[in-house]
């Protein structure tokens, strides 16, 4: 059985514009913590907190974040 | 020019703010410590008519009080810096958020040690029913007034002008609802559990009827209470 789980792409594009954990915080409104656990995967955004860092990272949303099928024996 | 010095200014005193919270901790938490210790070498030697001597609880009352005293005289300006609110750029914002965190964590950390020689009191106190101690009666009051100051005190001062509602906002974004829903979830199960085990050990033994509680009772308080803080630590450690 194939499990399902969010891998992102997020702290590649916050590099690539230079900006640290702090400053993508700052430009989304959230914590650094938020930051760094959704970079981690550790936390999983809502649909407003990806379109919040997508549109702040001037991406799309499957472009920053997308699935992983983990296959379960 | 002027911006990156008035950044440097605030940081410094953010900084100055985290190296009087450290100092602060050592000073509150090392004689509930001692507190806690020396109660529970007296329960397990049977030697507790010691704390009941006289000079002794002068001597532990005067270290929580020079204690206090210390912490608000020489660390409450530090503790409380007068940062601009021209200072408002968001870099220095979540800075301070985090600053706030780490303050929050601390506090937590002192209220879950410093509740510990109230429940031994508290134990202490009814198992002498008939004539409740004063000294141990004024020890569960002191250290629950200090846990209830642990918890009110941050949410009270703050770092400063953070109870209008967008910083209160960002204080409470959705990964820091989700970690309190995980831990609150936690408390429930935890003192639901703890409760039942009461139980039993009333039905056991009735004498143990309020301790079992009292443990309870702090067990649905302290176990979520740390797997915040070590969440939120866990969270705050940079990877990026």
């Amino acid at each position: 059985m194939a499990e399902r789980r969010l891998g992102n792409r997020l702290k590649e594009f916050r590099t690539a514009r230079g900006l640290t954990q702090t400053d993508l915080a700052a430009l989304a409104g959230v914590s650094r913590k938020t930051i760094n656990t959704v970079e981690n995967s550790v936390f999983v955004p809502s649909t407003l907190l990806a379109l919040t860092l997508a549109k702040t990272l001037d991406a799309t949303v499957e472009q920053l974040f997308f699935l992983i099928d983990d296959e379960r024996r | 020019m002027a911006e990156k010095s008035l950044d440097d200014d605030v940081m410094a005193k953010i900084e100055a703010r985290d190296r009087a919270t450290r100092r602060m901790i050592w000073f509150l938490l090392a004689p509930a410590v001692l507190l806690a210790v020396a109660f529970a070498a007296a329960f397990v030697t049977g030697q507790t008519a010691l704390l009941q001597s006289q000079t002794v609880q002068i001597v532990i009352g005067a270290l929580f009080a020079a204690c206090i005293l210390f912490v608000v005289l020489r660390l409450g300006r530090q503790f409380r810096p007068d940062i601009s609110v021209a200072a408002a750029d968001p870099r220095i914002i979540r800075r301070r958020i985090d600053a706030h965190h780490r303050t929050l964590r601390t506090y937590l950390c002192i209220g879950i040690v410093s509740t510990v020689p109230s429940l031994l009191g508290l134990r202490g106190a009814f198992n002498r029913l008939e004539h409740v101690d004063r000294f141990l009666a004024l020890v569960v009051a002191g250290a629950t007034i200090l846990s209830i100051a642990a918890f009110l005190v941050p949410l009270i001062i703050g770092p400063g002008g953070w109870l209008d509602r967008e910083r209160r906002d960002i204080l409470n974004d959705e990964f820091m609802r989700a970690l309190r829903a995980r831990a609150m979830r936690l408390g429930y199960l935890t003192t639901i559990v703890a409760v039942v085990a009461a139980l039993i050990a009333t039905l056991w033994r009735v004498d143990l009827a309020v301790p079992s509680l009292a443990w309870a009772l702090y067990a649905g308080f302290a176990i979520p209470a740390l797997y915040d803080v070590i969440a939120d630590w866990r969270a705050s450690r940079d990877n990026g």
